[in-house]
């Protein structure tokens, strides 16, 4: 009877104990969810590098080409324009070169401006072309920053119906020659191959390559040696010549994309072929691309679109009902895109169109150099991209200038600028995006936009990681 | 009447040895034939022996000695004070003699005038039917045998007269035999009496037993007599070097010595595969002893040479012979009294478990039939042949980076043991573990489980547990070896660590593995070492010191594997850098969060339940492991409490590594920090939970159907919860892929051809618009090759490759071509990151450029991988180890090496060690209290031995005894 009773208060006190810890190891586990653990975390090793920066190289375009002037020979190109130049910053350390346009009829020679490194330093510097055109056959205004040479562009906003002549130009810098490789990307895809001669630009109409497509999106791929390529583009509706536009190529594709400064000008009667339309091909994967348009310098939530995009098929949407006024537009896809948005002036009978291309991210602390072109109004668009504010310092093309103003900017947020027909340097404290747009005021539609690039990538200190 | 003798007793030094000598005294006091005088010679302080009352009548002179003096040295103290012709008598302080033992043996001396020396019985004191040491031979190699020792005294030897030695305790050595036939003084406390005798026999003397003279000695301990285990093979294989090279003809001596060390070796290897590591200090110090103590070795030889008559064919006869020795050889066999517990794989239905995984494994992972290589994750390929993989596991110049020298990661040895075992194209060796490994953790957790129940149903739940634990399934999706490789491994640590105290055999097998899945995951390391050394204070404080040993060496080869990486991370200041996951760094988007961690899912996907059910649902997954969680709580209220109170806190263990690691970011990739992958402490904690679970199924659930009902329940929910997991690999929602059988173009993979020795340098263009700069060697990057020293550097290691990467993207005028090939560079592979963003473009696009135009560089076009360039100049062999790191990779490598070999020898299993093994249940931790479980077709034939060894529980239970009645009265209410 004592062992049974010894045993049961065993038992008892083995079950008790049992129940407790099984509480106290739930509890634990449970209450290990919200109690604070440490965090260790280190740095991974980094190498900064100060590369010795390469000569800066910017190729211009030149002339304007008129297309179809001659009507014995469709495919001439004959100079309707020489267009303005205008460079800024240290031109002391520069060097002008000429190179040959031989397929246009009375084309001055575009210019090719080199800065030589000088003391481990690459002169900073930039150039804008700018043209105004009032013939029959084209009107209206373009303009276009002078770029480097790339291996690899993306040219989204072409035209090839009825009334469109737009041409391609390719210009090598360099002293080799270039094999350039166009792929069409439209209705269906095609592709032909250039070679580009050294020290020359060559001017190819994009009907001769991506004819019948109704939104030719072109991938531009040089090997060889690099090339810069533009897309110069008249437009003649209804015998009436209804605006020029000079285009540069997007680098590649990719996921997000910021379009800066695009201006709706809504048609108050008749049929609307004036409004913002966005064009985006996803070139290898299809995507779901989210379009979020929202007043430039607002923050405020705008409007959002889905679009569902087909690899390799190009795309557009019409942003109808856009009042008056710019509009930023963000574009995030699940896959890489590239994209560009048409935008329209009208003054009275009068209109322009222009491109707008993605604005890429200018690194924090880098110094851009940029241009402004006479002929126009313009405004510097400016957004940030970090989650935190940024300030954007807005320098006069030399050091000495005192001409600086800041701009702050909030989370996110974005802001508007107007600049007069000069040289600025920007230099932002975290990374933003920027967009200089030109319109016409009081009786002339003139519009033209295009994003500021970054300078060439080894100007500034490099992080290497192993 | 004869010269009456001189008795020398050899005393201890304090208190119970002053006791002991004592009553020693009184004996030779009652002596029916006193000696004529006593020469205490005391081995340390003297005090208390000088402090005995009366002992000044008793004893001549007392003399202090050394501590550390040996017995023969004693006696040889002592010498001086012999007069001569007096017989000398041996004793020790603890030895005591019967009235009429020097009468027997002075009258037996007396009789027979060839013998030189008389020997006793020498008996337990406490009792003395049993013989504890009469006569002692040799065999033909030298070794000594105890003719009778260990047997019960019938009068079975009385008739025994002649032996070659014996011991030396109680020696009663003739007055006019010469003066060197007196104990060797250059033997280490053992075999004396032996070497006595036949030097005795070569001076044409003999030695005569005298099994009427008895002397009663304790069976451990005496003067003279080693106590422990290791100082007990010191003295015995001292002596017997010392009698090899005495004995030996001159011209043999030399052979003998070169002998010695080889012999060391080999008979090292022996103790460690017989399970007596104790014995491989002793053997080394033995033979070290033997080969320099050259003086004492030549006064042996000249003390046999001064009287030697006899030749060594005389002794001969004496020795004992092959067939007599092999009689003797009891192997135990029988010991274990009827087989307790048989391992029943194939009857208990774990073979057709097994087969079942294997079949779902196929089922699974179709496609992966065809692959030749597995990738995606943290997956590589493995090198080309196994001499490259052995070389990455060993310490030296890593083939990462640019001149990185160190400690190898101890993972990846168990990458080279892993390729070893498909030495024709490694890489296909993981993609038949990851068709493997369904089956593989079947049988690693029904072995596992084999600890905790002895009922067949279990053991297979706790396979199948094992094998769909979502950690597990989730590594072998996302495609990280080192988890999968833990997660197999980690139930043989159990099975084997559950054991390691009770046998040295399982204690080797649990430190090799240990050392293995702390290869896989060091991450868990504090949760072993804090598990190990809380069983170490426990067995320590419950004095159960030889099981302590072995446990503690269960982490020794461990230690001994990752000790150079610690020596560098600590000089380095780094040391949370060694918790790092080895391999590959898998740098995920989104992890896990801890709630999901703690509910057993070691990504945010919950085992692939996200993108099989949606959002929507996903929450509710978790409440398929609950029964296993409740099943594991409830095994703290188990009759097999402490069992489940270790494993409770096994699972507590892993939960607190999992949320630990989810907070320390030490890898990198790319800049990109990963944490540490939360999947091992899991895969720890589900083994606690799973060994709790079934402990509470074997012992708390009483009725077989509700037990039945329970397992069911708890395995078709973890099945259920396991599924989309199984399904990814064919919904392509898997990480793991078809691998390339190489990471650099084919080019690069061809040129090289294995060879490891040409290096390409790989730059990434970031899209934060840094750099990516590594250099990799041979035909692709390798799992193998993968080093924690460089995944989680914080400062630059190695020789410096960023500057002359910058340098050959910028405008620098320099033979960058000379400058790569001087490092031994062959190619330039310019790579870009899957989804580029603008500045990585511009980067890549002006790096391109960049290197089109320099001089030395032949572009070798644009592959799959990148843009590649060959570089023109020829490479520079890379540069080699210094000398002083040829020293430490070579003492690395020896040290580890010979830990690890002696881990395996002591994990060979033995006939012996097998039988020790089966005699034992395999069940650990059962309480004396709970009902035995018999397998049912042995209740009929073993109906008497329904009882199990009483010894069984109440050593494995965490050492408070529980001898009281209850455990014959729960024994009994077993019912047949």
């Amino acid at each position: 009877m004592k062992q049974r009773t010894i045993r049961l208060a065993a038992t008892g006190a083995r079950v008790a104990a049992g129940a407790v810890v099984a509480v106290a190891c739930a509890v634990g586990v449970v209450g290990a969810v919200a109690a604070p653990w440490p965090e260790i975390r280190t740095e991974p090793a980094t190498t900064t590098v100060t590369p010795v920066p390469s000569d800066a190289v910017l190729v211009c375009t030149g002339s304007f080409r008129a297309l179809g002037r001659d009507a014995t020979q469709a495919g001439l190109m004959v100079s309707a324009a020489t267009m303005n130049l205008r460079v800024d910053g240290d031109t002391d350390g520069t060097q002008s070169t000429p190179i040959d346009a031989p397929d246009a009829v009375g084309a001055t020679a575009a210019q090719v401006i080199t800065g030589a490194v000088e003391d481990r330093r690459a002169p900073l510097f930039s150039a804008v072309e700018s043209v105004r055109l009032s013939d029959a056959d084209a009107r209206g205004y373009a303009a276009a920053p002078c770029r480097e040479p790339s291996l690899s562009s993306w040219i989204v906003g072409g035209d090839v119906s009825t009334g469109a002549s737009d041409i391609i130009l390719l210009s090598n810098p360099g002293a080799v020659t270039a094999t350039v490789d166009l792929d069409v990307y439209g209705d269906s895809r095609s592709a032909s191959t250039v070679v580009v001669p050294a020290g020359t630009q060559l001017g190819i109409p994009l009907a001769s390559i991506a004819a019948g497509s109704r939104a030719p999106v072109v991938h531009v791929s040089s090997s060889g040696a690099p090339v810069r390529a533009g897309l110069q583009s008249t437009l003649v509706r209804t015998l009436e010549a209804v605006g020029i536009d000079l285009q540069d190529g997007v680098g590649g594709a990719q996921r997000n994309q910021v379009l800066l400064g695009v201006r709706s000008a809504p048609a108050t009667e008749g049929d609307d072929t004036t409004g913002v339309v966005v064009r985006m091909l996803a070139p290898t994967q299809d995507a779901q691309t989210t379009v979020r348009v929202r007043a430039a310098g607002s923050a405020a939530a705008g409007d959002e679109y889905r679009v569902d995009l087909t690899a390799g098929a190009p795309s557009e949407i019409s942003l109808t009902g856009l009042p008056e006024g710019a509009y930023d537009i963000e574009l995030s896809a699940t896959a890489p895109i590239v994209a560009g948005a048409r935008q329209t002036a009208r003054e009275g009978d009068r209109q322009d169109f222009a491109w707008s291309l993605p604005a890429p991210e200018l690194a924090a602390h880098a110094t851009t150099m940029f241009s402004v072109p006479g002929g126009a109004p313009a405004t510097l668009y400016l957004h940030n991209a970090e989650s935190e504010s940024v300030t954007v310092e807005l320098g006069g093309p030399t050091a000495g200038d005192t001409a600086t103003k800041t701009v702050r900017l909030k989370p996110g947020g974005s802001a508007a600028v107007a600049v007069g027909a000069r040289g600025y340097t920007l230099t932002p404290s975290g990374r933003v995006n920027a967009a200089v747009g030109v319109r016409g005021a009081g009786g002339s539609a003139a519009i033209a936009s295009w994003p500021l690039w970054p300078g060439a990538a080894t100007q500034q200190p490099i992080v290497v990681r192993p | 009447m004869p010269a009456r003798a001189h008795a020398i007793i050899v005393a201890r030094s304090g208190r119970s040895a002053s006791a002991q000598l004592s009553r020693t005294l009184d004996a030779l006091g009652a002596q029916s034939l006193p000696p004529a005088a006593v020469t205490v010679v005391v081995l340390g302080e003297s005090a208390p022996v000088r402090a005995l009352p009366g002992i000044g009548h008793i004893v001549e002179g007392i003399i202090e000695a050394r501590p550390g003096t040996t017995y023969s040295e004693a006696v040889a103290l002592a010498g001086p004070r012999i007069a001569a012709g007096s017989p000398v008598w041996l004793l020790a302080e603890d030895t005591a003699p019967a009235p009429d033992a020097l009468q027997l043996l002075a009258g037996a001396l007396e009789r027979s005038p060839s013998a030189a020396i008389a020997a006793p019985k020498l008996v337990q004191q406490d009792d003395d039917r049993e013989i504890v040491s009469m006569g002692v031979s040799m065999t033909r190699w030298g070794r000594a045998i105890e003719l009778a020792a260990g047997e019960l005294d019938q009068g079975q030897h009385d008739d025994a007269e002649d032996a070659l030695g014996a011991d030396v305790r109680g020696m009663l050595i003739r007055g006019e035999a010469p003066k060197v036939l007196r104990p060797d003084t250059a033997l280490a406390d053992a075999d004396e009496g032996l070497d006595l005798g036949v030097r005795a026999r070569l001076g044409g003397a003999r030695l005569v037993l005298v099994p009427k003279a008895r002397l009663g000695v304790p069976s451990l301990g005496s003067a003279g007599r080693p106590r422990t285990v290791m100082a007990r093979a010191w003295a015995s294989r001292r002596s017997q070097l010392h009698r090899r090279l005495a004995y030996a003809p001159a011209a043999a001596v030399p052979l003998h010595w070169l002998s010695l060390l080889p012999l060391a070796l080999w008979r090292s290897i022996t103790h460690l595969i017989a399970k007596r590591p104790g014995e491989v200090i002793p053997e080394w110090g033995a033979a070290l002893a033997g080969m320099v103590r050259l003086g004492a070795l030549a006064r042996s030889r000249s003390a046999i040479r001064s009287f030697r008559r006899a030749s060594w064919a005389e002794i001969a006869p004496l020795r004992v012979s092959r067939a007599q020795l092999k009689q003797r050889l009891d192997d135990g066999h029988g010991t274990e009294r009827g087989a307790v517990s048989e391992l029943n794989f194939f009857g208990g239905g774990g073979a057709w478990a097994v087969l079942a995984a294997l079949v779902v494994s196929i089922a699974a992972f179709a496609s992966m039939l065809a692959w030749p290589a597995i990738g995606g994750g943290a997956l590589l390929p493995l090198r080309r042949t196994v001499v490259a993989l052995w070389n990455d596991a060993a310490w030296g110049l890593r083939d990462v980076g640019l001149g990185v020298v160190g400690p190898a990661d101890p993972f990846a040895g168990v990458l080279a043991v892993v390729g070893t075992l498909s030495p024709g194209s490694p890489s296909f060796a993981l993609v038949v573990l990851w068709l493997a490994a369904l089956p593989l953790a079947v049988l690693g957790g029904w072995f596992a489980a084999t600890r905790v129940t002895d009922r067949a149903g279990l053991r297979i739940l706790g396979g199948v547990l094992w094998a769909l634990a979502p950690t597990f399934l989730t590594a072998l999706v996302e495609g990280r070896p080192a988890a999968v490789l833990l997660h197999l491994l980690l139930p043989w640590v159990f099975h084997s660590v559950a054991v390691a105290h009770r046998s040295w055999g399982a204690a080797g097998a649990a430190s090799v593995l240990t050392a293995a899945a702390l290869a896989c995951a060091p991450s868990i390391a504090p949760a072993f070492a804090l598990l190990w050394a809380v069983a170490l204070v426990l067995m320590i404080v419950t004095h159960r010191l030889r099981g302590a040993v072995r446990v503690f060496w269960v982490l020794i080869p461990g230690i001994a594997m990752f000790g150079p990486l610690v020596i560098r991370r600590l000089r380095d200041g780094d040391p949370w850098a060694l918790l790092a996951d080895p391999g590959a760094v898998l740098a995920i988007e989104h992890a896990a969060a801890r709630a999901d961690v703690v509910m057993g899912f070691p990504s945010a996907d919950r085992a692939g339940w996200s993108w099989f059910l949606g959002g929507a649902l996903a929450p509710w997954v978790p409440l398929l492991l609950a029964p296993v969680a409740v099943l594991a709580l409830l095994s703290a209220l188990s009759p097999r409490w402490r069992a489940g109170y270790v494993l409770l806190a096994v699972a507590l263990a892993g939960v607190v590594t999992a949320l630990f690691g989810l907070g320390v970011v030490v890898s990198f990739s790319a800049g990109a920090g990963a944490a540490l992958w939360p999947g091992s402490g899991l895969s720890l904690a589900w083994l606690g939970a799973v060994g709790a679970a079934l402990v509470s199924l074997d012992t708390v659930v009483a009725m077989s159907t509700l037990r039945t009902a329970a397992a069911l329940i708890a395995g078709v929910a973890v099945a259920a919860c396991a599924v989309p997991a199984l399904l990814s690999v064919h919904q392509d929602q898997a990480l793991v892929r078809n691998g390339p059988a190489s990471t650099l173009p084919a080019l690069v993979a061809a040129q090289s051809d294995g060879a490891v020795d040409q290096g390409t340098l790989v730059l990434t263009p970031l899209d934060d618009g840094s750099l990516s700069a590594r250099v990799v060697w041979g035909a692709s990057a390798t799992l193998g090759a993968q080093s924690t020293l460089v995944n989680t550097a914080t400062r630059p290691l190695g020789d410096d490759v960023a500057t002359t990467s910058v340098d050959l993207l910028s405008g620098r005028d320099f033979d960058a071509a000379a400058a790569l090939a001087e490092d031994g560079i062959s190619f330039v592979l310019l790579a870009q990151t899957g989804q580029e963003q603008d500045r990585a473009r511009a980067l890549r696009e002006h790096a391109t450029t960049s290197i089109d135009q320099r001089a030395g560089f032949v572009k070798a076009g644009e592959t799959a991988r990148g843009m590649l360039w060959r570089v023109e100049d020829r490479a520079a062999s890379r540069g080699g180890l210094t000398a002083t790191q040829s020293t430490i990779a070579a003492v690395v490598g020896a040290v580890q090496l010979i830990i690890l070999l002696a881990a395996l020898l002591l994990a060979i299993p033995t006939r012996a060690s097998r039988r020790a093994a089966r005699s034992r249940s395999r069940i650990v931790g059962r309480e004396p209290s709970e009902p035995l479980v018999l397998p049912r077709r042995r209740i009929a034939d073993h109906h008497d031995e329904q009882a199990p060894p009483r010894h069984v529980g109440l050593e494995d239970s965490a050492g408070i005894a529980h001898a009281d009645g209850r455990e014959s009265a729960e024994a009994s209410e077993v019912t047949p």
